[in-house]
């Protein structure tokens, strides 16, 4: 009977489950290759085959400090992050289901093992197919590396898938604990008569209100961290790790502070002429607030990865993990940031039937879908060209980085953000012509 | 007959009409709304009184008769002509407020304005003095959430009449505010109505909320079973009447 519920609670929200698939799927390529990787890199282990003279150049490199563990850490923190926004994504149409059990008297237990079903299914497609890519992607590592030249090869070990197979468990055990968590007390809101709309961060006014001085001063500064990476156009890249970083937290503040309130101002005064400015504005507004945290750790991260990249000499099979860092983060990066968003759209339906009824055509409706989330993401890619932009010529003026470097870098960088604008208005087109349920 | 601001003629809807499980909804509606009426539809659950709301404010199609408003039928027209016909002769009032809760409550207020695309200036004018006339005026920048229920029913008001619509349809708008906001509510209808001349249909089963109209239609079964005017009455005199029919009407129920 359960598992009868549960397959149909899957059947109903088939786009939602074939997304948290996704993800789970690339992550589980993503970890598999990097722990491989990885422990090719501890030299501790006798899984990395060396079969020339490199193995000097790589006992030197371990004796500066091994960046394969440190990376690593950083990747599983941004897998457990990805996850987490892609699980409150495919929980959160499921809250008033679980209210009806709870009304009809199912227990906990009856609930999480409710949710566990619809996981562990959508695990069992997504893991295996995520190891068989990974052993590929490794093989076609192996060969690139066998093309520049390269002897030695990565080997899937037994330490690393050791460590994959603990990692995963941990992301699956922690998967489930969020699942059950989030529906129970989302139903639970719901059970209460509350509104899931209260649940969402709600700052009000977008900053429109009186400003005292504090808050003055904290945007004055902020403006100045967020612009402080620019020095780095003109003074090449001594301080540039640390005025990125700088930058991107002032970031953080200019886009609550300061660009939402700059939106609601550009409604009143002129933007209220078009009715799809208008209301996208509004909805842009909402979707940086939900997601500006997303924004501003993507930007930090794949600067923190790039500085790392550029800061000293590595080894090749060094070198390919930290642009494999690098990659990985740009993916699951977007991959958040299209979680995020999409769990806020995805109660969207209603907007739209008020727009409707206010006698807004379908027609429009499309358009204010697209220019909605074609400025949502141009804002960010334009985020992440003038941050990386600005690394990236700095990197170039001093030598460090070379143009098929920056290229490559770029792309891996915009990328991902394209394809996840395109995912985004797939699911939002769903989303607008739902009817209402209720 | 040139004062009519909405006629139907046989209205009747039919749900799930091509299967076994066909419900009809609505049938042999027949009404008339002339301009400056302030119209009561009243009606147990399930009477219809939805569906019949539904029909005259162009969300949903009837299945068989016609639905005339301003002189035209609503049948006629493309989905894009419903659009436009919607915001340049119909403000709707709900009772969850339906409003943006991601815009402000100016944007809120004038999204009809910009549909029919008014400038900016005479917007900004526009909603400033409708906002003073609700008293909303120093919420313009806030969010719905952080307004209270009487405020965005306000809101949703002030929307709904800011493109001066031929009428006013208001489905159960007292049915999420609390009596004092209610009674509030009521008394500036009656005022649209009274000084303005705004036509309002409201659909609603309160008995003391329905003593504010002019007119009032009992719905039962899909069908329009009892129609009264207040005419010459008072408001207590009016309730009474509300109320003995409504409990008639229950006791017959009771009585099947």
């Amino acid at each position: 009977m359960i598992f009868k519920e549960a397959m149909r609670s899957l059947r109903n929200s088939r786009s939602k489950a074939i997304f948290f698939a996704l993800t789970f799927f690339i992550t589980t390529t993503l970890l598999f290759v990097y722990f491989n990787m990885a422990a090719a890199l501890t030299g501790g282990q006798p899984e990395v085959y060396i079969t020339s003279a490199n193995q000097a150049d790589l006992f030197q490199l371990l004796e500066k400090g091994n960046a394969g563990n440190l990376m690593m850490v950083f990747v599983v923190v941004m897998c457990f992050i990805d996850l987490l926004f892609c699980n409150d994504f495919f929980v959160k149409n499921k809250a008033k289901e679980l209210a009806v059990h709870m009304i009809c008297g199912a227990t906990y237990l009856h609930m999480a093992m409710y949710l566990l079903i619809q996981t562990v299914l959508l695990m069992v497609i997504s893991i295996p197919l995520g190891i068989l890519t990974g052993y590929g992607l490794i093989g076609l590592m192996n060969h690139l590396l066998a093309m520049q030249g390269e002897t030695f090869v990565i080997t899937i070990s037994t330490y690393a898938m050791v460590e994959f197979i603990a990692v995963l468990v941990f992301v699956v055990f922690w998967t489930i604990l969020l699942n059950c968590s989030f529906a129970y007390k989302s139903g639970a809101v719901l059970l209460a008569g509350g509104n899931m709309g209260a649940m969402k961060d709600n700052r009000g006014a977008y900053g429109m209100g009186s400003k005292p001085a504090v808050q003055i001063l904290l945007n004055i500064i902020a403006v100045v961290a967020a612009i402080l990476p620019l020095y780095n156009f003109f003074n090449g890249s001594g301080a540039l790790a640390i005025s990125m970083v700088i930058g991107s937290v002032g970031l953080n503040r200019v886009m609550g502070s300061l660009l939402l309130p700059l939106l609601t101002r550009q409604n009143r005064k002129g933007g209220t002429k078009k009715t799809i400015e208008l209301i996208s504005n509004g909805f842009l507004r909402r979707d940086m607030q939900f997601c500006k945290v997303t924004v501003f750790l993507l930007i930090c991260d794949l600067l923190v990865v790039m500085t790392m990249l550029f800061s000293r000499q590595y080894s090749t099979l060094e070198y390919l993990l930290v642009i494999v860092t690098y990659v990985s983060i740009a993916i699951l990066q977007s991959l958040t940031i299209m979680f995020r968003l999409e769990t806020d759209l995805s109660g969207r339906m209603h907007d739209y039937h008020i727009l409707s009824q206010v006698g807004v055509s379908e027609a429009e409706k499309n358009k204010i879908m697209h220019s909605e989330v074609s400025k949502f993401y141009l804002l960010i890619l334009a985020l992440v060209i003038i941050y990386a932009g600005t690394a990236f010529f700095s990197l170039y003026r001093s030598g460090q980085a070379s143009t098929s470097q920056i290229l490559f870098l770029s792309a891996a960088a915009i990328l991902p953000l394209i394809v996840t604008d395109v995912l985004t208005r797939i699911y939002y087109g769903q989303v607008i012509k739902e009817p209402l349920r209720d | 007959m040139d004062d009519i601001v909405l006629y139907t003629k046989n209205l009747k809807k039919v749900y799930n009409a091509d299967s076994l499980n066909a419900v009809t909804a609505l049938h042999d509606i027949n009404i008339e709304v002339h301009k400056g009426d302030f119209l009561g539809v009243m009606g147990p659950s399930g009477s219809g009184k939805s569906t019949f709301i539904n029909m005259i404010s162009t969300m949903d199609y009837p299945t068989d008769g016609h639905v005339y408003i301003q002189g035209k039928s609503v049948m006629k027209m493309s989905a894009n002509e419903i659009g436009r016909f919607r915001y340049e002769n119909l403000g709707f009032i709900f009772q969850s407020f339906n409003l943006l809760d991601t815009h402000t409550i100016y944007e809120n207020i004038a999204l009809p304005l910009t549909l029919a695309k008014v400038d900016p200036k005479t917007i900004e004018d526009r909603v400033v003095t409708i906002s003073k006339q609700l008293n909303i005026d120093n919420l313009l920048n806030k969010v719905p959430l952080e307004c209270s229920g009487g405020q965005r029913q306000r809101t949703a008001i002030a929307r709904a009449l800011i493109n001066n619509p031929g009428i006013i349809v208001a489905d159960e708008p007292t049915g999420a505010l609390d009596s004092e906001n209610s009674e509030e509510l009521m008394e500036l209808f009656e005022k649209l109505n009274r000084e303005n001349g705004t036509t309002i249909v409201m659909v609603t089963h309160d008995s003391y909320v329905a003593s504010f109209t002019s007119r009032l239609i009992f719905i039962r079964d899909g069908a329009i079973s009892t129609e009264i005017k207040r005419e010459g009455l008072d408001q207590d005199e009016y309730f009474q009447k509300i109320v003995a029919i409504s409990s008639a009407g229950r006791s017959r129920r009771k009585r099947a």
